[in-house]
């Protein structure tokens, strides 16, 4: 079978025998592209990708050259009169290099120039291919990603969206239709690992156990988890690693059978991950442990969990949607008190990790840097092009004295040829800096962008770019003609300009501004709406705001009461509070417009519910005494949150100013009582107590 | 067949006489001139595949070598044949007597020992 490398590597070359002349290609290139193939699977086979890459060099530089050499051979030769061995371009290559390259020394300026543009051209472009190829090129880690979808819960009439997921509904799928071949439900999250007593938040993935299988991906060492493991209360607590984080703690020998303190409970490791295995995708996770809830034991209403299923074979996404949306209408009428309105989404994994939006936008920036480096190709041509104006009255000698005219617009290939490859060479320098500086972004702002490397095809792919472009610049004074002899030292004497080549740079020019137009005019779109969005204020000041997840070991909790938990909380606050710098601290659930906050139904008191499926319904968090002062939230009305605020005591909310305006228009929205619609165990009536300037 | 001068095809390039030397052994296709020249030479010369067909067609118009059908015991098809001509059997003796002289001139002189190194 053959490789993907390998299949790139003869699209490449069959690209490339398109530079032979026809006559050439027509006689052997059937036969060029068995041998190229045959030789490739010899390199494949027996060598690393460096001979690989070594032998592309040379297939791809010997083609090339015997393209141009070829286009300088007579049509077959007359036999009758002595063939003129002379005037083989191959003798006089070396010459024309040396030639070129004195000739390029004298105009070191025009030299920079040029290999900085282009450089900069290509470097940018590497970079952009390095991420589309390590992103979007490669599969994800698992067995026929493209089979792999994740399942989502939504809510139409509720305005959507992709909802979390309970057990029973992610069980049913599997059960009740025949378009899934398995499916696993997971969670994930990070956790307090402990190795020789040194903790530290580690991605986690609480996993069933079935979902190595659904990946087809197996532990690389030891084992996944078995059914007795998966259950809740199951005596032994067992963990399979990531393969990075096993490399990083264990420094890569052997830990199976080990323990590992998790959450302050300590587990035995069955297992390490492949490398480059991550679960979710994209994200860097460190452990894996079995999920370990029962049906049973999770309302079908709540959710909570992500779902990943792997599609029947000849099982299409549409076929898959449509038995799932008939499951769907078959659980409202079975559980109407908790699937009422409730629909499925299946989206196949590759959406859920790169979403349109983010491909779409590697793909314009990609455009952008493409056509930035046709403009820079465009320039030197412009560049070239003026030296061969000034240039005519050497080639008007060169041809009065019988100089060959292919071997003068061979001198202009090579010069571009010449430029090309050290716009190549400075150009990967540019993507050597620039991909470390793409390695150091979030993973959150692109998933694995880590991943990102610049990889042997990328290097092929600057090569051809580089090559490319030289032609391109080298063909441009060629194109622009040599002329006829006695038109070129008439205009050489009287100073006069052939039209033609007025016309072509004339053109080239045009192009050139043009293309910069559209860049220039998207560029400043962008600048616009993006100093547009940091001039939007948020509602609160993150200046001087730092802020760290504090997560309390389970075992920690298992023998204290609640109060000795709040305690602790308190504890760390007035500390800091105490610490020298600290202007004034406090804790919350979540930080503002990151993540998705928790969200509510809510009755308002007085006011009859007259639909019970429209409950108003608002985002909330819970946060301690001193908050808005923290974040630098103004408080419009009313009062802040204080040490009157305990658990025991009545329910305060604060609300936002635009819920005081939705739901109070006009009235003061300070004393008003709502209630939490939905978990009935702990509704409380609350009382709005303040409204912020919040949106 | 207008008769053709062997000495203007000397001398000849390193790659057009390593193929010559090829075929010496028998008709053969691409790949098995490529597996040969290596041989030959110890690994040392490994033309690209693009200047090994160029070189062959050029050959090809100066009548050094010929392409023939397949033998029948060759399973892929797509494989053409080569073999030296007449000619280019003369042409090859005439440069490796070149060649010869040469490598004698220079043990006459000294520059070489008996055993050529």
């Amino acid at each position: 079978m053959m490789r993907r490398r390998e299949r790139i590597g003869l699209a490449v070359f069959s690209l490339l025998l398109r530079f032979l002349p026809r006559r050439l290609r027509e006689w052997s290139g059937a036969e060029l592209r068995e041998l190229f193939a045959t030789r490739q699977r010899e390199m494949v086979d027996s060598g690393g990708s460096v001979r690989l890459f070594a032998f592309w060099m040379k297939e791809a530089v010997g083609l090339l050259v015997s393209a141009v050499a070829a286009r300088f051979d007579s049509s077959p030769p007359d036999l009758i009169h002595a063939p003129q061995r002379r005037d083989l371009p191959m003798d006089n290559l070396l010459q024309d290099l040396r030639y070129v390259m004195r000739r390029l020394r004298s105009a070191p300026g025009m030299v920079a120039v040029a290999l900085l543009s282009l450089g900069l051209a290509i470097g940018a472009n590497t970079v952009l291919f390095s991420a589309v190829s390590s992103l979007l090129l490669r599969p994800l880690p698992a067995a026929n990603p493209d089979r792999l979808v994740n399942l989502f819960t939504t809510y139409p009439e509720r305005g959507g969206g992709e909802w979390s997921v309970s057990l029973p509904n992610a069980l049913d799928p599997e059960r009740r239709t025949r378009a899934f071949e398995n499916l696993a439900a997971y969670q994930s999250g990070a956790s307090n690992v402990a190795t020789d007593g040194e903790p530290q938040r580690a991605g986690h993935a609480f996993v069933q156990r079935d979902l190595f299988d659904v990946v087809g991906v197996a532990p690389a060492v030891g084992r996944g988890f078995t059914a007795e493991e998966d259950v809740p209360n199951a005596p032994d607590r067992v963990v399979v690693l990531g393969n990075a984080f096993w490399r990083e703690q264990f420094n890569g020998e052997p830990a199976l059978g080990k323990t590992l303190g998790i959450n302050g409970r300590p587990h035995t490791i069955v297992g390490v991950m492949p490398e480059g295995f991550d679960f979710p995708f994209g994200n860097r996770t460190a452990i894996y442990t079995p999920l370990r809830i029962a049906e049973s034991s999770w309302g079908r209403g709540s959710g909570g969990l992500a779902v990943i299923a792997r599609l029947r074979d000849g099982v299409t996404v549409e076929s898959a949607r449509r038995d799932i949306d008939a499951l769907a209408k078959a659980l409202e009428t079975e559980f109407p008190k908790t699937n009422a309105g409730m629909g499925y989404i299946v989206s196949p994994v590759s959406d859920v990790v790169y979403p349109f939006e983010l491909r779409l936008g590697i793909y314009v920036l990609f455009g952008a840097v493409a056509v930035v480096l046709v403009i820079a190709c465009f320039n030197l041509a412009n560049l070239m092009m003026a030296r061969g104006l000034a240039r005519e009255n050497e080639t008007a000698i060169r041809l009065a004295l019988g100089g060959a005219r292919s071997r003068i617009v061979r001198l202009d290939v090579f010069e571009g040829l010449m430029l090309g490859i050290g716009g190549g060479v400075v150009g990967v320098l540019f993507a050597v800096f620039g991909g470390q500086w793409l390695r150091h972004l979030d993973n959150d702002a692109i998933p694995r962008v880590q991943e990102v490397d610049l990889n042997f095809g990328v290097f092929a792919f600057t090569s051809l770019v580089s090559i490319v472009a030289g032609l391109i610049v080298g063909a441009a004074p060629a194109l622009q003609g040599t002329g006829d002899l006695g038109g070129l030292m008439r205009d050489a004497m009287r100073g006069t300009r052939n039209r033609a080549r007025t016309h072509a740079r004339r053109a080239v020019v045009i192009a050139e501004v043009a293309l910069s137009v559209i860049l220039l005019a998207s560029a400043g779109l962008l600048i616009r709406s993006f100093t547009e969005r940091l001039n939007i204020d948020p509602g609160f000041d993150a200046d001087r705001v730092l802020s760290a997840r504090v997560a309390l070991d389970a075992s920690y909790r298992d023998n204290r009461t609640r109060a000795d938990v709040l305690a602790f909380h308190q504890q760390v606050l007035d500390r800091l509070r105490a610490a020298p710098g600290v202007e004034a601290a406090s804790a919350g659930f979540a930080l503002p417009l990151l993540g998705r906050t928790d969200s509510n139904d809510f009755i308002i008191e007085d006011r009859p519910i007259t639909d019970p499926a429209s409950k108003p319904n608002t985002g909330f968090s819970m946060v301690t005494t001193d908050y808005f002062t923290t974040m630098g939230i103004p408080l419009r009305q009313g009062r802040s949150f204080d040490r009157r605020d305990t658990w025991d005591q009545p329910g305060v909310v604060v609300v936002s100013r635009a819920m005081a305006e939705k739901f109070w228009p006009g009235e003061n929205a300070i004393g008003k009582r709502l209630r939490s619609a939905c978990v009935s165990s702990s509704t409380r009536r609350r009382a709005v107590r303040g409204h912020t300037g919040e949106r | 067949m207008p008769r053709r001068n062997v000495d203007e095809q000397l001398p000849m390039a390193d790659l057009p006489l390593h193929i010559l030397l090829a075929l010496a052994t028998g008709e053969k296709h691409g790949w098995a001139i490529v597996k040969q020249i290596r041989e030959h030479t110890s690994g040392r010369t490994d033309p690209s595949s693009g200047s090994l067909y160029l070189a062959m067609l050029r050959m090809k118009d100066r009548g050094l070598i010929d392409e023939v059908n397949a033998p029948r015991d060759e399973t892929d098809a797509r494989r053409r044949y080569y073999r030296m001509t007449a000619y280019g059997r003369r042409v090859l003796q005439a440069e490796l007597h070149r060649l010869d002289e040469l490598v004698a001139l220079g043990r006459r002189h000294g520059v070489l020992d008996a055993r050529g190194a």
